[in-house]
């Protein structure tokens, strides 16, 4: 039971109860607790790459090539990356060709595009990079620097389909998350 | 919109911060604080501005902050039980010139800040001391014994 208020803090416009032996206030501290363990959470998850911006790789084999992917998956917005795709040529492909997922475009700038494509084009909407021959065993590397728009938000497919003309040898399936 | 929408999420996200922080480290700057407030000030900036260099964007965010900012004290003003959770209230520390060591305890103070804190108030002795309150704002007050 907490004392009445003694004439010192009654006179200061304190309370003993409220203001000395914290009376009903034994809460405040678990609050204080709580929200940093939120703020502690938070550094964790950041440090393991949950709101980005690793890359990670990921890869697709078909009979006539092997795709691999290697772009960060978890973006946020303003940031700028670089994402690497790979084509290993196991036979020969005669007009290779990139299909790029929204991700890739919807609401990013796209920096440079190296090599650039020698010719490009859309597929319901989705950007096509063509590029020259490759013989069996050859390897073509595209990278792809961008820059996430500030607005951006949201999660959207962001994967990479390789053809040879119009015939699918592989494809990885991603879906990149934009934190604001 | 969006650039009002990010700087009232980093109004809300400060207001927790120091509240959390605790209100001693706020009240007692030390210079490294100073430095990690600036610092903090430019992360915060590019969160809210982002690559918006603009006067409009500019006027936007700080109109946004300063709305905020009168609508809480507005908010502490007009409903008192609000004001624990947007001011704080005051702990008392010192009490009949013994400190009061849970207080003490829960707020990171040790008797030597304590003592130090009485010397800048030009207290010679704690005994002296009818009670010693940590203000909202992080400052200590201490209010000396009546004389005689």
């Amino acid at each position: 039971m907490p004392e009445p208020p003694t004439p010192v803090t009654r006179s200061a416009g304190l309370s003993a109860a409220r203001h000395r032996d914290l009376a009903g206030r034994s809460y405040e501290p678990w609050v204080r607790r709580a929200i940093v363990a939120i703020f502690l959470t938070l550094v964790a998850l950041g440090l393991a790459n949950v709101f980005g911006q690793r890359a990670t790789t990921s890869s697709a084999s078909g009979a006539a090539a092997e795709l691999t992917l290697e772009v960060p998956d978890r973006l946020r917005g303003g940031i700028i990356g670089q994402g690497t795709i790979e084509v290993r040529a196991v036979e020969r492909i005669a007009k290779p060709r990139l299909v790029l997922d929204p991700g890739w475009i919807d609401g990013m700038t796209i920096n440079t595009i190296s090599p650039a494509a020698a010719d490009e084009g859309s597929d319901e909407g989705r950007p096509v990079l063509a590029y020259g021959e490759l013989a069996a065993g050859d390897t073509l590397t595209v990278r792809i620097s961008y820059q996430v728009n500030p607005t951006d938000l949201g999660s959207q497919p962001g994967g990479v389909v390789l053809l040879d003309g119009d015939r699918e040898i592989a494809r990885v399936q991603r879906t990149v998350i934009v934190f604001p | 919109m969006d650039i009002v929408l990010r700087a009232a999420a980093v109004f809300v996200l400060l207001f927790v911060v120091t509240r959390t922080i605790g209100r001693r480290e706020l009240g007692q700057l030390e210079p490294f604080d100073v430095i990690l407030l600036v610092v903090m000030g430019d992360l915060i900036q590019q969160g809210v501005t982002q690559s918006d260099y603009s006067l409009t964007g500019t006027a936007l965010a700080v109109s946004t902050l300063a709305v905020m900012t009168v609508a809480v004290s507005y908010l502490s003003f007009r409903v008192r039980r609000l004001r624990p959770i947007l001011d704080g209230e005051p702990i008392v520390l010192i009490h009949d010139g013994r400190p009061v060591e849970a207080n003490l305890r829960r707020e990171r103070i040790t008797m030597e800040e304590l003592r130090s804190q009485a010397r800048l108030a030009q207290v010679l002795s704690l005994d002296d001391v009818a009670c010693a309150v940590l203000e909202t704002g992080g400052k200590i007050s201490f209010i000396p014994r009546r004389a005689g």
